[in-house]
């Protein structure tokens, strides 16, 4: 092998695609998540199922070949309600992430690189923020502003925020006092396009070390609170406000293909996330990053 | 005088990946009883690995491939770990060029001292007390009394440094292995440790093996010097030796690139390029490409050959003494 | 005051206090990292700053370069005076002035790549079109001795070397006339060394820069340096031509300085000074001459009275009482 090729070699056997892709777990989360999100959005379409439809007669049908996972009792098709929670527990989990990055993200920034009054104020909101029991914060939040599909994610996203704000601003530390930062000064660059030029790109590894396990999380407080019926109402389906139904004993004990499959549904998504993550932060951090 | 130690052709390879490269190949060099010896070279030369393994402290990505190390008559490297425990800090010691690493932050420095004693004789509370505050002072630290009642994070580093030390040299070791232990100093206090090393020798006998990449410090302290390049020793003979009558052109190379006070320079020598990687290690002659002397016969890769006093790793020097 | 024009850069008694351990309960001490400073820098020149850690010489280079804000004295470059210069004033005075740090690993941004470090200041300040800024970084990364492809590597694929060299490209591509180099060699290896002096050398030939170079190796500055200051505590202990520094220093600190270090020569008798003590902190700064703590001739005038540099020969100042003209 020539000197160029070894050369290439080992840049690439550095590379994150690399490195994932070697790792049978994290594989297999990633494969189990995009079949499962394929199912959620095609499924519906291909079967024309709707989960708003009521099939009075067919009240608390178990599974049969009309109705695969059978149905609510309402009459509505199991199987498409949880496709429709799917897409809900997804889209809450990433957008929801994504609001808890963009305020996390600019505010540990400027508490780390300004020091001073502004991280004396924001550290001090976000240990306020994280005082308060996440779950009692969220539930008043969104008794206050009515809860609908679009609050609840705003809520989730903005309670996040603190963790993001810690990670970017302890990152923010390190890097502040590194001379490139000097160097950039010294010719003259203003603060604004240090921040988003030297400062941005190496504080945001921790942030996509922990994304999978934050988008784990946004989903599981939803379904949590829909399962207290504070958060997606119904008749919208999500995996939490349909597992809720299981709280009448009858639903509980006579008929499991009502719960079991959201419940199995948001246990496999929430493992597929963590599993992803793990693997994501192994390969990223060169010290787990072992053979 | 006699050999002490004696290092027989050490070959230590590091994991990189599915590959297993040397970073140092077949290194063989013995220490004479209340001598010093310099093991010189520039980062990633192996001089660290080569004395690391003496006491078995390699990091955990290397292993020994070849070699055996001698001393009292038992092979360093075949030694049971209990054996070792024994010769570790009571017969040979070792300082670091970072002393705040290798002190334990969240402990006073006496119990740090006493524990040193005490892990190779059980002595008195009293007597373990007053050897370290002896010790202590035999440093330069004056106010002992005090000192043992401090964290390490009150020193300054040119005090941690003469701490780690008096904690080596607490049980009167045969062999003090000092691994760049003033590169983190200021010059004003390099000199101090220099000094008080040249002192506790003198004192109590203790042949020094002294890695370093300043060839300053070299000629201060070294008896025999050892000049290391990409894992192989290049060049090994005697300080006077080296300084008046550099042999290798590695040596040479570098003898010439320092700047010397007093002497009017309008540009300095310098060796061309740069120190191969451990993975892409030319064969033939590891130094053929950045060397001026070179010839066909650099190929081939060269052994270490006697010159005079010394021994050479060029094949310039093949023929022997009729040079 | 005013500056003269004739200086690249000059400072008069220029000082930085911090304010150090304030806590809640306690009064802040203040650190005095420099503390009164004069410096002046000829065109063309090459001017060193030597002293131990501490002494704050790498607090002075931020000074000069307006990094942080001095709080007393005047900086003067090129005879205007920059003390008090507002950010967008400084706009042209920063394509003149220019800086090496010492650490080539945290003085480059790893996640970007060499061209876009070294290009960087031509984006800053709009210089030619995308093509010419292509061709010009080209042209400087050649200069420096690194190959026209290294220019889409990534820092950690580069050497420590040639890291320097990129952090140089970087400093000189807007052809400065004035670089401040903050021990630009003490991280590297003896054999890169003396490559990276060579091409800073040739680059002043070219380029007719000066330099403010730092350093705690006396050797190095010996080398490089016209006039060498010596730092001790946040003041200047002594100044003068390098000859007149070397061959006949006055200063009992720059006696043990350059008698500590040690020389590559084998068989030289010498006597070696040794330091006393401690550096004293710069928060504790002792009263009258701050070097009588560890000073081998100090006696009761030095416990009151500060001695202030005074011209004891052409071109060579002392700040000792026990000098006399």
């Amino acid at each position: 092998m020539d000197k160029t090729a070894v050369q290439k070699k080992r840049s690439r056997e550095n590379g994150f695609f690399y490195n994932f892709l070697r790792r049978p777990l994290a594989m297999f989360g990633l494969t189990i998540l995009l079949l499962e999100i394929i199912l959620i959005f095609l499924l519906p379409v291909m079967l024309e199922l709707d989960p708003y439809y009521m099939d009075t007669p067919n009240v608390n049908n178990a599974p049969s070949s009309e109705y695969i996972l059978g149905t609510d009792t309402l009459g509505r098709d199991c199987l498409a309600r949880l496709c429709e929670g799917g897409k809900t527990s997804i889209i809450v989990g990433t957008v929801a992430v994504s609001i808890s990055i963009a305020i996390g993200v600019p505010l540990g920034m400027i508490a780390g690189y300004y020091r001073g009054a502004a991280e004396m104020i924001i550290m001090r909101l976000a240990d306020i923020f994280m005082s308060l029991p996440t779950m009692i914060l969220v539930l008043v939040l969104v008794a206050v502003f009515n809860p609908s599909l679009a609050v609840i994610i705003v809520v989730i996203g903005i309670v996040g925020w603190t963790g993001v704000g810690k990670l970017v601003y302890a990152a923010t530390l390190s890097v502040r006092n590194k001379e490139f930062i000097d160097a950039a000064k010294a010719i003259g660059t203003s603060d604004f396009v240090i921040l988003c030029k030297e400062v941005l790109p190496n504080v945001m590894t921790p942030i996509w070390m922990t994304l999978a396990f934050r988008i784990s999380a946004a989903i599981l407080t939803e379904s949590s609170l829909s399962f207290l019926g504070a958060g997606v109402q119904p008749p919208q389906p999500s995996w939490g406000n349909i597992i809720a139904a299981a709280e009448q004993f009858v639903v509980l004990a006579t008929r499991p293909w009502q719960w079991i499959p959201a419940g199995v549904c948001l246990f496999i998504t929430v493992v597929a996330f963590n599993l992803i993550g793990e693997g994501i932060r192994d390969v990223m951090d060169p010290r787990t990053r072992k053979r | 005088m006699g050999k002490q130690l004696e290092v027989k052709s050490l070959t230590v390879g590091f994991r990189s990946g599915r590959e297993v490269h040397n970073a140092v190949s077949n290194v063989t060099y013995y220490l004479n009883r209340g001598e010093t010896l310099c093991i010189v070279g520039e980062s990633g030369c192996g001089k660290s690995v080569s004395v690391s393994s003496i006491l078995r402290l390699l990091p955990e990505s290397s292993t020994v491939i070849s070699g055996e190390i001698l001393f009292g008559g038992i092979d360093l490297l075949q030694a049971e770990e209990k054996t070792l425990d024994q010769i570790r800090g009571d017969k040979i010691s070792m300082i670091f060029q970072e002393p705040m690493t290798s002190l334990n932050p969240s402990m006073t420095i006496g119990r740090q001292l006493i524990e040193s004693v005490n892990a190779h004789e059980r002595v008195p509370k009293e007597k373990a007390l007053d050897l370290c505050k002896r010790m202590l002072t035999e440093v330069g630290i004056h106010d002992a009394e005090r000192c043992m009642n401090a964290y390490p994070h009150e020193f300054s580093g040119g005090m941690r440094q003469r701490v780690m030390i008096a904690m080596a040299m607490i049980c009167k070791p045969e062999i003090l292995i000092a691994d760049e232990p003033t590169t983190a100093l200021d010059v004003t206090v390099q000199a101090q440790i220099l000094s008080l090393m040249r002192k506790l020798k003198n004192e109590y006998g203790t042949s020094i093996i002294f890695i370093t990449h300043d060839m300053g410090v070299v000629a201060e302290m070294a008896d025999d010097v050892i000049v290391m390049y990409a894992g192989e020793i290049v060049e090994k003979s005697s300080v006077t030796e080296l300084f008046t009558n550099p042999k290798h052109p590695y040596t040479k190379g570098l003898l010439a690139s320092l700047p010397h006070i007093g002497e009017k320079q309008n540009r300095l020598y310098s060796i061309e390029g740069t120190v191969p990687s451990l993975a892409n290690m030319p064969a033939g002659c590891r130094f053929k490409q950045r060397c001026k002397e070179k010839c066909d016969a650099c190929n081939v890769h060269p052994d270490l050959y006697k010159s005079g006093e010394g021994y050479v790793r060029c094949v310039l020097y093949s023929r022997g003494d009729d040079l | 005051m005013k500056g003269c024009p004739e200086y690249v850069l000059q400072t008069f008694g220029v000082k930085k206090y911090f304010d150090a351990s304030r806590t809640f309960f306690r009064q802040a001490k203040q650190v005095r990292a420099v503390d009164g400073v004069d410096i002046c820098v000829r065109h063309n020149e090459t001017v060193g700053l030597v002293g131990e850690s501490g002494c704050g010489k790498s607090t002075i280079a931020r000074l000069v370069l307006k990094l942080k804000r001095v709080t007393e004295g005047k900086i003067f470059f090129e005879g205007e005076d920059i003390t008090f210069l507002k950010k967008d004033e400084l706009r042209e005075i920063r394509k003149d002035m220019q800086v090496v740090f010492q650490d080539p690993y945290s003085s480059l941004n790893g996640r970007q790549s060499i061209y876009t470090i070294v290009s960087a200041p031509l984006y800053r300040f709009k210089i030619g079109t995308a093509k010419e800024k292509e061709e010009i970084t080209k042209e400087v990364l050649d200069r420096v001795g690194l190959r026209p492809s290294d220019m889409f590597k990534y820092p950690h694929q580069l050497s420590g070397g040639q890291r320097q060299r990129v952090a140089i490209a970087r400093a000189i591509i807007l052809h400065p006339k004035f670089v401040v180099c903050d021990e630009p060699v003490s991280a590297l290896d003896v054999s890169v060394r003396s490559q990276v002096l060579n091409l800073m050398k040739d680059l002043q030939d070219v380029f007719k820069m000066s330099y403010l170079f730092i350093s705690h190796d006396l050797s190095t500055v010996y080398y490089l340096c016209d006039r060498v200051y010596v730092m001790y505590l946040g003041r200047i202990v002594e100044e003068g031509s390098k000859e007149e520094i070397f061959s006949n220093p006055l200063h009992p600190y720059t006696k043990i300085l350059l008698s500590a270090i040690p020389q590559p020569v084998v068989g030289r008798k010498k006597d070696i000074l040794l330091l006393a003590g401690e550096n004293p902190s710069p928060i504790d700064i002792p009263s009258g001459c701050r070097f009588r703590t560890r000073c081998p001739f100090a006696d009761e005038t030095c416990m009151s009275c500060d001695p202030v540099l005074m011209e004891v020969g052409m071109d060579h100042k002392v700040a000792c009482l026990k000098i006399k003209k």
